[in-house]
């Protein structure tokens, strides 16, 4: 009779061990490990608009880095020329821009996916030339033939920097390459400007606005994500 | 948690929108028509003799000489505004008192019983000012010259310039005693 008892409590005591081991050992092979790496891409949405807008010329580069958990460090490069097509003048701006920002990722994923819904915020800064293709003199009433004058009339050397708020998604389509989209909304801090004159378009930041600080972007890109370690999901 | 973070997300994305929509609602593609642009010039005619009594001439015609136009054809009153030329340093106009109606095209013009023309030469330096995107830059005539010709009867007696700075059309530039 106590032999059976013990015998019961001996095989029941193993039995919740190893029930125990073995539930540690699922919650073990659950823990997925996620890649932190380099992603390097291209905007496509620029290389598109150069070959459908007739004056439209840009290209850019960008790239993350996985931080911790769900923070990237990301910077984009890039060099644009853009017109500005007004009724009583038109413009040039030819320049190069950098961002420099942070992304946090927003999106829950499933285990063994790494897709991006993510906000951040971006430093950017351009070096640029504004150029005066052609203007007229505006009159109230047109008593004389209009008077245009043809440039072009270059200022080189201008500056401008800006804040942006950037929302976006990248999903994994292929194993390590992301295809993603974002808008931007910006507002720009300081600017050099040309005498007699004005920034109406900004490489890195589109056209700007009479009286507003504000821009807004969009963008379209393809990235490859070069893994460099990995690590379990917190 | 994910739903959590989406909301808040949202909320500030539409927050930020629309701070920046309200920064500036106007469109700026078009050129207001409070704006000022490139003034015209204003002159004011007086009498002759009594040099602070406005006179009317009767029926002016203001004709600008190169390109040919007539700005205004029989007009009576003793204020008037023309255009000065932004594409060189002088304007000249050929001013017509009792001027007749103008004549049919193809027709010959018939002058009237007391049509006199004068010439004016208005001779200035230009400065080129931009305005904002849609209006582009307007012209402002500094150190205004106003140059009678002489001729056998001229109706114009006597020309003074009040503003030698055309940077607006509140004010009266030049006027004429006749």
């Amino acid at each position: 009779m106590k032999q059976r008892f013990i015998s019961i409590f001996i095989i029941s005591f193993f039995l919740q061990l190893s029930s125990a081991l073995m539930a540690q050992n699922i919650t073990d092979t659950l823990n997925y490990r996620e890649r932190y790496g380099l992603r390097i891409g291209l905007d496509l949405s620029k290389p598109l608009r150069t070959l459908l807008e007739e004056d439209y010329r840009g290209l850019e580069i960008m790239g993350d880095y996985r931080l911790y958990d769900n923070y990237y460090l990301a910077a984009e490069i890039g060099n644009e020329q853009l017109p500005f097509r007004g009724d009583n003048l038109r413009v040039t701006a030819n320049g190069s821009y950098i961002k420099l920002g942070a992304d946090y990722n927003a999106y829950d994923n499933w285990a063994g996916m790494e897709n991006l819904i993510y906000g951040g915020l971006r430093y950017g800064f351009a070096t640029f030339s504004q150029t005066l293709e052609e203007y007229n003199i505006y009159t109230r009433e047109q008593y004389f033939p209009p008077n245009i004058i043809e440039g072009p009339f270059e200022t080189s050397g201008l500056t401008a920097s800006w804040l942006e708020l950037i929302v976006g998604l990248k999903v994994e389509i292929l194993h390590n390459l992301y295809l993603g989209g974002n808008v931007q909304l910006k507002r720009r801090i300081t600017q050099s400007t040309p005498s007699n004159f004005d920034n109406l378009v900004i490489p890195g930041f589109n056209r700007t606005y009479d009286d507003s600080s504000f821009g807004v972007g969009y963008g379209y890109n393809i990235s490859y994500l070069i893994p460099l370690y990995r690590r379990a999901r917190n | 948690m994910f739903r959590e973070k989406i909301k808040t997300a949202g909320l500030t994305l539409h927050l930020l929108c629309l701070m920046a929509l309200s920064q500036s609602c106007q469109r700026d593609d078009i050129c207001p028509a409070a704006t000022p642009v490139t003034p015209m010039l204003n002159i004011a005619f007086f009498d002759a003799n009594e040099t602070d009594v406005t006179r009317a001439p009767s029926n002016l015609r203001v004709r600008a000489i190169e390109p040919d136009t007539i700005i205004f054809n029989r007009e009576n009153t003793a204020e008037i505004r023309i255009p000065l030329r932004t594409d060189m340093d002088i304007t000249e106009y050929e001013f017509t008192i009792n001027a007749p109606a103008l004549p049919s095209p193809g027709e010959e013009e018939i002058p009237g019983e007391n049509t006199n023309a004068d010439r004016i030469s208005f001779i200035y330096s230009r400065d080129q000012i931009y305005i904002n995107r849609a209006c582009s830059y307007k012209v402002i005539y500094l150190d205004l010259q106003a140059n009678l010709q002489q001729d056998d009867n001229p109706w114009i007696n006597n020309i003074t310039i009040e503003e030698e700075t055309v940077e607006n059309e509140t004010e009266i530039h030049i006027n004429i005693y006749h």
